[in-house]
């Protein structure tokens, strides 16, 4: 913001003020309540990305939020899907996901017993080069151990393969939050990118 | 250790009508860019996003699923390109996001987030520039009408 020219101050005008600002607004420095806690992008392809010792920011954050810029290597049409999981639990029926898109048409479908969560999409190496699908993931009280983990995605992709989805999942557990994976069938290409953004505790 | 991340870089109100709003000079700073619309217009339109002045509107696909009193719909395939979600009278709300805005190796990805009173209801939309340059300027309009007075339009940048 600009200050007030010295003209119009104490200095050439004697004129007293009883505050230091002198007639200026305050500056306040810039704090956010959204801050980047970590992100990576991949030099080459890769099967997973993994955000690990989150428990570091339990005291700081409240929600969490992963922006990704994904592509599967995968050639074959249409898409793949950008799958989450928590402290590294890969195996059981311990997720839960459900989605509305479109794609064509509207549908509605998901499963109560899932090995990970399709919290968004991957666009497959099929579609023309630089096209990447966009991921908005959010995870809601992430370090509530009375709470089970809840997310919510918004995920899409436009062109000739489109799709438009809203996605929303979880994790039957209290355990405290330790990791988030991401993952896609086969590997995400070199470029994808991956950020992981907290939402300050009040 | 964590970043500041979120930092408002410009507002726009409007005091009269407008048919277009503009922001110019974006820092290539951040890794993604934030727009919220608190907008209305004079009548109900879809509305148009311009970047980096290119006008050529097919090489912005997007995919859309709308929920409104008719029912939940979808749209979308390489035709069906030009436009972001509507406004109209009643001022709603949007959010784009431009994830990526800088990356010189990507197709640009806006997720749009619309809530508008009346037939066009809430929308998600997944739209593209396919343009691999770094974004410096994105304007908005109404396609055909005016932002009323008293919309409000924020850009926001996000690290990354």
């Amino acid at each position: 913001m600009p200050n007030k020219s010295l003209s119009r101050s104490g200095l050439l005008t004697y004129q007293k003020y009883s505050s230091l600002l002198a007639g200026n607004n305050p500056y306040f420095p810039f704090s956010s309540d959204y801050a980047l806690l970590a992100s990576t992008e991949l030099a080459s392809p890769q099967a997973e990305v993994t955000f690990s010792n989150l428990g570091d920011f339990a005291a700081d954050y409240d929600h969490l939020q992963i922006k990704a810029s994904t592509r599967s290597v995968l050639t074959d049409g249409g898409v793949s899907g950008l799958y989450m999981r928590f402290n590294g639990e890969a195996s059981g029926t311990n997720y839960w996901w459900h989605r509305l898109y479109g794609q064509n048409s509207v549908t509605v479908n998901g499963s109560s017993g899932d090995s990970l969560i399709v919290a968004g999409i991957t666009v497959k190496s099929a579609a023309p080069a630089n096209i990447f699908s966009g991921s908005v993931i959010d995870i809601f009280d992430a370090y509530d151990t009375s709470k089970k983990q809840v997310v919510r995605g918004f995920t899409g992709m436009a062109g000739a393969t489109w799709y438009a989805g809203q996605h929303t999942g979880g994790w039957n557990s209290t355990s405290a939050l330790s990791s988030i994976t991401l993952l896609t069938d086969n590997n995400f290409t070199a470029n994808c990118s991956f950020y992981l953004y907290g939402w300050k505790a009040s | 250790m964590p970043t500041d991340t979120l930092e408002p870089l410009a507002t726009i109100t409007l005091t009269a009508i407008d048919s277009r709003i503009e922001f110019t000079n974006i820092p290539q700073t951040f890794k993604h860019l934030k727009v919220v619309m608190h907008v209305g217009s004079q009548s109900q339109v879809f509305n148009t996003v311009f970047i980096n002045g290119d006008t050529d509107v097919t090489k912005q696909p997007f995919a859309l699923l709308e929920g409104a009193s008719g029912g939940v719909t979808t749209t979308g395939g390489a035709s069906t390109a030009g436009w972001i979600t509507a406004t109209n009278s009643t001022f709603g709300l949007t959010e784009l996001e431009f994830l990526d805005y800088t990356s010189t190796s990507k197709f640009k990805t806006i997720q749009v987030r619309n809530c508008v009173y009346g037939s066009t209801g809430a929308a998600y939309q997944a739209t593209q520039w396919e343009t691999t340059s770094a974004i410096t300027s994105i304007s908005l309009g109404p396609t055909g009408s005016n932002y009323l007075a008293g919309s409000q339009i924020s850009l926001y940048g996000i690290a990354g």
